[in-house]
């Protein structure tokens, strides 16, 4: 397997992705959705802080995309029956903030095939009549969302079944947190070292 | 300044914020960005000062905590304690060398099977040794850590998991840190533990002892008091009206199997002895 490097920073292969919503999966007894969250305002609702998606919905090999989110359902393998939700691209989008990645760049990052993803919008027909959960990030935005389409928190089991998995690292997961150390340590010997003239 | 000739002193113009940016710099640098707002203060006995207003002045103590974030979103945790004219003074440095031990006696336990509760309380048994070694404290250092002596010091617990979130899966709150049937406890000092599960290859965790001379807990005698008999308040109250500051050290560190030899420290090619770290700082880099 080789790393999944792309332009959309994935740490895995798609098929690792694909056993980590399995395993979820395999748990659930109802539907759960597993929330990027939003780019979140500083002092007014279009100067944001740079956006940072949820860390459940990246461990389940969501894209970095504000307003996306994964719908897992019960007994899923990973991809029948995950959907990933991300916002239609926006013509203006591209001319402010760049171009999106495309839908295929990212299914085949992501482990799924390109016809698993939808609009956010239509998440509310998905789940229509089902109770579901949710996890997501402390996000006004998608709070509001998640208001209007009536979900409920994850209970603790549910909680528990990402828990069990995020708390062991596999080899993807440790070869990004020698990468992240390895920017630290370099970083604090340049703050410790000073520019060399005296000064730090 | 000679080339190779050692800095001893500061210079008009350091300051905290001036540390902050390089390490800020070395991030972006590197691809990242900070995995949360960096700690860069004289003032270390503040545990989350997040604000950079010092100038640096000579047999002052710096404290750098400050972790990185990768493309993918995983998180490193450092921390490091120097002093800003490049040597420490006896007193710095003997407590210096007692949070070093702690440190390595933690990252020495992170064997699978170890519940990370015994890291901490093996973490704050070499504090008491220290202290006590040091004056600071009296008695039995095993005596000393059973009463909790060292929660005036070492106020916080031994460290966190880490993945994709710099105190990993903390917005599942003790869910995530505390094993089924374990709960945190109330008292101060203990009940800052973020994790007690036990150990097993695969988890992340940060081991971040410290040793901290807080004016206001030292106002506080319903903490205080209990421990009247075993802490020279002399010595205390010296390294306060000195501004002693705080010590931390801080590596990260990966849990392997019972067939490895011990844990892999992610952050190991940052020293952390004492002589090592000197010879850095104010070094050309």
């Amino acid at each position: 397997m080789t790393e999944n490097s792309g332009s959309l920073a994935m740490t895995a292969p798609g098929e690792v992705y694909r056993t980590r919503r399995a395993r979820l999966a395999s748990g659930l007894s109802r539907p759960i959705v597993v929330f990027a969250g939003q780019a979140r305002p500083r002092q007014y609702a279009t100067n944001l802080h740079p956006f940072r998606a949820g860390s459940n919905y990246l461990y389940l090999g969501g894209p970095p995309l504000a307003g996306a989110a994964w719908l897992i359902e019960p007994g899923s393998d990973g991809e029948r029956g995950a959907t990933l939700l991300r916002p239609p691209p926006d013509f203006e989008d591209a001319v402010w903030v760049g171009m999106a990645p495309k839908d295929d760049e990212i299914a085949s990052s992501a482990g799924i095939a390109p016809e698993a993803i939808f609009a956010p919008g239509e998440l509310g027909e998905m789940l229509k009549g089902r109770r579901a959960a949710y996890v997501a990030p402390p996000c006004l935005l998608t709070m509001e969302f998640i208001g209007r389409l009536g979900l409920q928190a994850a209970k603790p089991e549910e909680q528990q079944l990402l828990i069990d998995s995020r708390l062991f690292k596999d080899q993807y997961e440790i070869a990004a947190l020698r990468r992240a150390a390895k920017a630290a340590v370099s970083a604090h010997r340049a703050a410790m070292a000073g520019d060399g003239s005296g000064k730090f | 300044m000679l080339t190779g000739q050692r800095w001893r002193g500061t210079v008009p113009g350091s300051s905290e914020a001036g540390v902050a940016g390089r390490l800020l710099a070395g991030f972006a640098t590197a691809r990242c960005i900070p995995s949360f707002t960096p700690i860069v203060t004289v003032r270390g006995e503040v545990l989350h000062c997040e604000s950079y207003p010092n100038e640096l002045k000579a047999g002052q103590l710096l404290l750098a905590d400050a972790g990185a974030e990768e493309p993918g979103g995983y998180a490193s945790d450092i921390t490091r304690t120097y002093p800003v004219s490049g040597e420490f003074t006896a007193i710095q440095r003997q407590i210096y060398e007692t949070v070093l031990r702690a440190e390595r006696v933690g990252i020495a336990a992170c064997v699978p099977g170890r519940r990370y509760r015994d890291v901490h309380d093996l973490a704050a048994g070499a504090i008491c040794e220290g202290l006590v070694e040091a004056e600071i404290l009296r008695g039995d250092p095993v005596e000393l850590t059973a009463r909790g002596a060292h929660t005036l010091f070492f106020v916080h617990g031994v460290g966190h998991l880490l993945g994709l979130d710099v105190h990993d899966m903390e917005d599942f709150g003790d869910l995530a840190g505390y094993a089924p049937g374990r709960e945190r406890r109330s008292d101060f000092g203990s009940k800052f533990l973020r994790l007690d599960r036990d150990l097993q290859a695969g988890m992340a965790v940060t081991i971040e002892p410290g040793v901290y001379f807080i004016p206001q807990l030292w106002e506080r005698t319903e903490l205080t008091a209990p421990f009247a008999d075993v802490v020279n308040r002399a010595a205390v109250d010296t390294l306060l009206e000195a501004r002693f500051g705080g010590i931390r050290i801080e590596d990260d560190v990966l849990v392997r199997g019972v067939d490895a030899d011990g844990p892999e420290v992610l952050t190991d090619e940052l020293p952390t002895d004492a002589d090592e770290v000197t010879a850095i700082v104010g070094s050309e880099a």
